[in-house]
Formats: structure tokens, C-alpha cells, sequence
């Protein structure tokens, strides 16, 4: 009894505990953010690079790393940070540590507008999008919508009808995506495949600012609810019942976690696992209190990800892995090794 | 003003056309002990969720201390009451120290931190469930019993008047159903905890509660002490069975043992 007492008094406050635990994961992102530039088929000099900042056409070092790699690192620093973050969040909502972003249909919904936006050859852009992510934004849109107005019931998201729903909405997409892209051409069929193995090859900085403002305001409201987040992840009742408003925060966090993976989705393609590898690997180490989850998983998938493209870029170059081809190739064995350590928790249940 | 802590007003509740409660008007004082009783689907649990405020009802109303439930805010309203779930399933390992401090969820804003009362409310909490040493193992691991006082000690965490329970004791073997209903019967006794808390073990609730409720079909039948309640013939004859009865020996309460089906 003593002892016990002994060990609660040396538990200090959450917040410098928040700290310690996101801090490792800040700084392998950051690590990554440093080196992996200079990594790549083409060997430059930063040194060079950065003596020519001023006028980036000058030199090809400065090209190679300001107008290629760093707006791929760019990307994806932030594909990786939204997808981790928003499968942490669905794994709470749902109840599920095997959910993942695309669980309820955002990437399906996405493929779906990208697909037809292929097939149709269509050249709209609004507010400076280009077609494909336009419509990917827009299906993903609609798939989160749809699902949506199917599970909601007296204002709560009910789990179990949040998943079925999501499951449905999925398979109807994929379904879609098929149809169009039996009726597709040759060129078609390839632009709607490569985009559907998830890339980051997109170049220039324009897109990528375009798509920031959503991002930070999914992240940002997801952080808010943090702590919202762990109670609804003891069910809908305890968290009633320990003050939380569960229907507004099901929503905020549903739509905002739905948002940012939108829209990374429009520009880098379902790039799978990373939103189930990462957050699993964080909490693991860090335990799942979401206040340094959510930050530490934002670092981890940022930093992931990159080093997974700079893979993808380098090891067979000048050909190039599509990066989620990669992340799955990582991320089937690592779900298999989860789904085996699991199991003989499930063996014994129903 | 009524020293009423909790007032439940002609409650009316269903899906679609099943109903499931039909009509309940209830007073619960404050500093009472209420078991809350009756058969499968009587509706008792739909009821503990009424009180707080999860389940709306159709009709009707529910008042915490007076003051209607739907006019007080989520939070404040937590900050007032507390309840214990059926069967809680943990999906993620946090520690049960976390778990238990999750409890002051109420109390905290976006940035603020745990502070002194915090921590002290928190301790109390652990200690009075027995809990401290159990902090830094996994909620996830923790046996049936050590798993039913941890989710005590949290509900006890929110340092509330008033403590809904639904079948606190189901899974659990006498020792520890001894063992919730004594660390009730102290919180009740000691800091004038009103509690309400759905049983199936009759002869349980005779023990510590001052006062059982009846509810058959959605509808109370009986309220009143538990020698009015749990005796041969009012158990016989709204749960259908044959039974037996008396006075316990020692703590003078009452029991009921069933004997077989009943006959006609």
C-alpha cells in the first residue's frame, strides 16, 4: 500500500509527460526532413544547392532539390502527418484498432472522382485545382457525406452503423471504379492505375499551398479534440456521461478527420497503411492518450513517409516504386505480424 | 425547496412502436440509496440512461437537484453526476492511473492541466475503491473484479453528488459484490452520495439499499423499503417464479431464494 502511494505521488503532470513523449518523434521527422533531400538518383551538393537559392534555374543541384525534391518531401511530410493522424482518430471513433482513413470510404470516394475525371478527359480546375484532385476532393467528399447521412441517428454516430455504412459506400465506389475502368482506353486505364498505387510525384509548391488550409484546420480542430477523442474511445455512454457532448464531437471529428485525408488523398492517391501502421507503432510506444498520439503520430507519419519515398525514388532508379506500392509492402507484413499477435486475444471471445 | 436529487416526470420512451417505458414518475432524495429492480426488459437500464440524460425521452422529464437535465450543460451536468456503465470494454491499453484521472474530464479545459485538487480527488478516489496499487498496470488486463472498481474509482473521480450504476456487481463473485456494495454504502454514508443502481441480485439490494423500486413492463409496481419489496409474494408475483423468504439472522434484511417455476 505504501509503495502504491509511493509510485501515484511520482506520476507528475500530463503535460511535461505530452512533451517528452512527442519530442523522440519530432526530431526523426525532422532528421528525415534533413537528409533524405540530399538522398536521390541524381547525387547533389546542398552546399552548391543553397549558394544558388537566389536563382534556382542557375544551378542544376538547386533545380533538382528546390523544384523536385523538396516539394515532394513537402508532400509527403504532409500526406503521411494527415494520414496518421486521421487513422489514430478513426481507430478512437470507431472503437477499432484495425481502422485506418480509408475504413469508411474518403479514399474509395476519391478514386471514384479521380477515375472519372481521367475516363471523361475533363479540364475544369476551380480555385486553381486542376481536374484530377478537383474531383478526387469532391468524391471524397461525397463519400463522407453519404456515409454521413446514412449512420447518423438522433444527432450520435452509432459505431456499428458508422462502419457499415462506410463498408457499403466503399464497395459501391470500388464497384464504379471498375465500370470505368472497363470502359477506359490504354492510356486511360494506365493514368487511372498510377494514380490509384498513390504517388507523390507532383511537382511544384502552387498545389500542395492550395490544399494547406484544410489541413491545418482538420489537424488543428483533431487536436482540439484530443481529449475528447480518449473518452469516446471508452464508448459514447462513459463519455456522456463525463461531460463530453458526444454528437458534436463525433462530428468534428469524423468531418475533420475525413478532411485532411480528403485532401491529401487528392494529391498523392490512397497511399494504404500508413494511417494503420503508424499509429499503431506510437501508441505502442507512447501509450494511447491521445494528447501525445495525435501530435507524435503527426511527426512519425510525416517522417515515414518520407523516408518511404526516398526509398521508392532511389532503390531502382531511374525507375521509380509508386510510394504506395511501398507503404504496402511494409505495411501487409507489419498487419499480418499485428493480426497474429492479436489473435489469441480474440480466440477465446464470443 | 424539495431536497429532491433526482425527479423523474410521467418518462415516457420507445422504438417505434415498442414501447419500453410507460409512464414513470419517481423522486429519489437527496442522500438516498435506490436499487432499482424487476425482470429482463422492464426497462430498467433504459431508465439509469434517462437519469442521465444519454437516452432522451419521448416524453416527459427529467430533473437533476431540481433543475431540468436538458437546461444544464453537458459538463456541468457531469460535474453533478456520474455513472458506472453495464460492461465497459476497453479497445486501447491506458494505464489505469490515467483512466482513473480521465474522470476529471469535467473539471478540465482545453489547456489546463491536472492541479492539486486534481490529484488529491483522484487519490481519494483510488483509495477508497482499493485501486492505488493496480495504477500502472493496463486497463486492458485487469480482471472482472479489479476492472469494476477501477471504472468506480473513475466515476468516483468526478466528485459527484449523485451515482447512477447498472448492474455493477453482474460478473462478479460475492466477494467483490460485497466489496462495491460496502464502498457505496461508505460514500453514501459519509459523503451523502445519492445513488441509484439497477440490480439483479435481489437479496443484495435488500442489504444496503434504503429503498427498492419495482419496474415491471416499463412501469413502477412497488417502492418502498426492501421488507415491502423483496418478500415471497411480491417477488412471486411479478417474476414468475416460486420463492422462499425470511429475515437474515444477522443484518436483519430481508431475502429471497427461488424454489421453481411457478405453479398456478
Amino acid at each position: 500500500m505504501r509503495r502504491a502511494e509511493r509510485n501515484y505521488e511520482m506520476t507528475t503532470e500530463w503535460t511535461k509527460h505530452d512533451w517528452f513523449k512527442v519530442a523522440p518523434f519530432a526530431l526523426f521527422f525532422l532528421l528525415t526532413l534533413i537528409f533524405c533531400p540530399a538522398i536521390g538518383s541524381v547525387s547533389i551538393s546542398l552546399k552548391e544547392a543553397f549558394s544558388q537559392i537566389g536563382d534556382v534555374s542557375k544551378s542544376l543541384d538547386a533545380s533538382v532539390l528546390f523544384r523536385t525534391r523538396l516539394p515532394r518531401i513537402l508532400l509527403a511530410s504532409l500526406t503521411g502527418a494527415a494520414l496518421a493522424v486521421a487513422g489514430a482518430v478513426f481507430q478512437a471513433l470507431l472503437r477499432n484498432p484495425l481502422a485506418d482513413p480509408f475504413t469508411l470510404g474518403v479514399s474509395s470516394g476519391g478514386a471514384m472522382g479521380a477515375v472519372i475525371a481521367i475516363k471523361l478527359g475533363l479540364d475544369i480546375s476551380l480555385l486553381g485545382f486542376s481536374t484530377v484532385p478537383l474531383f478526387s476532393f469532391l468524391g471524397a467528399a461525397g463519400a463522407v457525406a453519404l456515409v454521413y447521412i446514412l449512420a447518423h441517428s438522433r444527432g450520435r454516430l452509432p459505431t456499428a452503423i458508422l462502419l457499415l455504412a462506410g463498408v457499403s459506400i466503399s464497395f459501391f465506389f470500388s464497384a464504379m471504379i471498375l465500370f470505368a475502368h472497363y470502359l477506359a482506353d490504354f492510356t486511360e486505364s494506365h493514368q487511372m492505375l498510377r494514380w490509384l498505387m498513390g504517388g507523390l510525384d507532383i511537382i511544384g509548391y502552387k498545389t500542395i499551398i492550395k490544399i494547406l488550409p484544410f489541413w491545418v484546420l482538420g489537424v488543428v480542430l483533431l487536436f482540439i479534440k484530443a481529449r475528447d477523442l480518449d473518452q469516446l474511445s471508452f464508448g459514447s455512454y462513459v463519455a456522456w456521461c463525463r461531460g463530453v457532448d458526444v454528437a458534436r464531437s463525433q462530428k468534428i471529428c469524423y468531418l475533420a478527420a475525413s478532411l485532411i485525408t480528403a485532401s491529401v488523398v487528392s494529391l498523392s492517391g490512397p497511399i494504404g497503411f500508413v494511417g494503420l501502421i503508424v499509429p499503431h507503432s506510437v501508441r505502442f510506444l507512447i501509450g494511447p492518450s491521445h494528447r501525445a498520439l495525435l501530435p507524435a503520430s503527426m511527426f512519425a507519419g510525416a517522417g515515414f513517409l518520407i523516408l518511404c519515398d526516398t526509398v521508392a525514388r532511389t532503390v531502382l532508379a531511374p525507375t521509380e516504386i509508386p510510394v504506395g506500392v511501398l507503404t504496402a509492402m511494409v505495411g501487409g507484413p507489419f498487419f499480418v505480424a499485428l493480426l497474429f499477435r492479436e489473435k489469441k486475444k480474440y480466440a477465446f471471445e464470443e | 425547496m424539495r431536497n429532491e436529487a433526482v425527479t423523474l416526470k410521467d418518462l415516457r420512451f420507445g422504438y417505434g412502436k415498442r414501447e419500453i417505458i410507460k409512464g414513470i414518475s419517481l423522486s429519489i432524495g437527496k442522500g438516498e440509496f435506490v436499487g432499482i429492480i424487476g425482470p429482463n426488459g422492464s426497462g430498467k437500464s433504459t431508465l439509469i440512461k434517462m437519469m442521465t440524460g444519454f437516452v432522451n425521452p419521448d416524453h416527459g422529464e427529467v430533473l437533476l437537484c431540481d433543475k431540468p437535465l436538458h437546461k444544464i450543460g453537458r459538463r456541468k451536468a457531469a460535474r453533478l453526476a456520474a455513472a458506472v456503465p453495464q460492461e465497459m470494454v476497453f479497445h486501447f491499453p491506458y494505464k489505469v492511473g490515467e483512466f482513473v484521472k480521465m474522470g476529471r474530464h469535467p473539471y478540465q479545459g482545453l489547456t489546463e492541466t491536472e492541479n492539486e485538487t486534481d490529484r488529491r480527488i483522484v487519490k481519494d478516489a483510488m483509495k477508497a475503491t482499493n485501486t492505488l496499487s493496480l495504477k500502472g498496470r493496463s486497463v486492458a488486463q485487469l480482471s472482472g473484479g479489479e476492472k469494476q472498481r477501477v471504472v468506480l474509482a473513475s466515476a468516483l473521480a468526478q466528485d459527484t453528488q449523485l451515482l447512477f450504476l447498472d448492474e455493477p456487481t453482474s460478473s462478479l463473485d460475492i466477494h467483490y459484490q460485497i466489496e462495491i456494495y460496502e464502498i457505496l454504502k461508505k460514500m453514501n454514508e459519509e459523503k451523502g452520495l445519492t445513488i441509484a443502481a439497477v440490480t439483479h441480485d435481489l437479496n443484495l439490494g435488500s442489504l444496503y439499499c434504503d429503498r427498492l423500486v419495482l419496474l415491471v413492463g416499463g412501469k413502477i409496481v412497488a417502492d418502498g423499503p426492501p421488507d415491502r419489496i423483496v418478500n415471497p409474494a411480491t417477488i412471486r408475483e411479478h417474476f414468475n417464479v416460486e420463492v422462499e423468504g425470511g429475515i437474515r439472522a444477522i443484518t436483519k434484511a430481508p431475502y429471497v431464494v427461488a424454489t421453481g417455476r411457478k405453479k398456478l
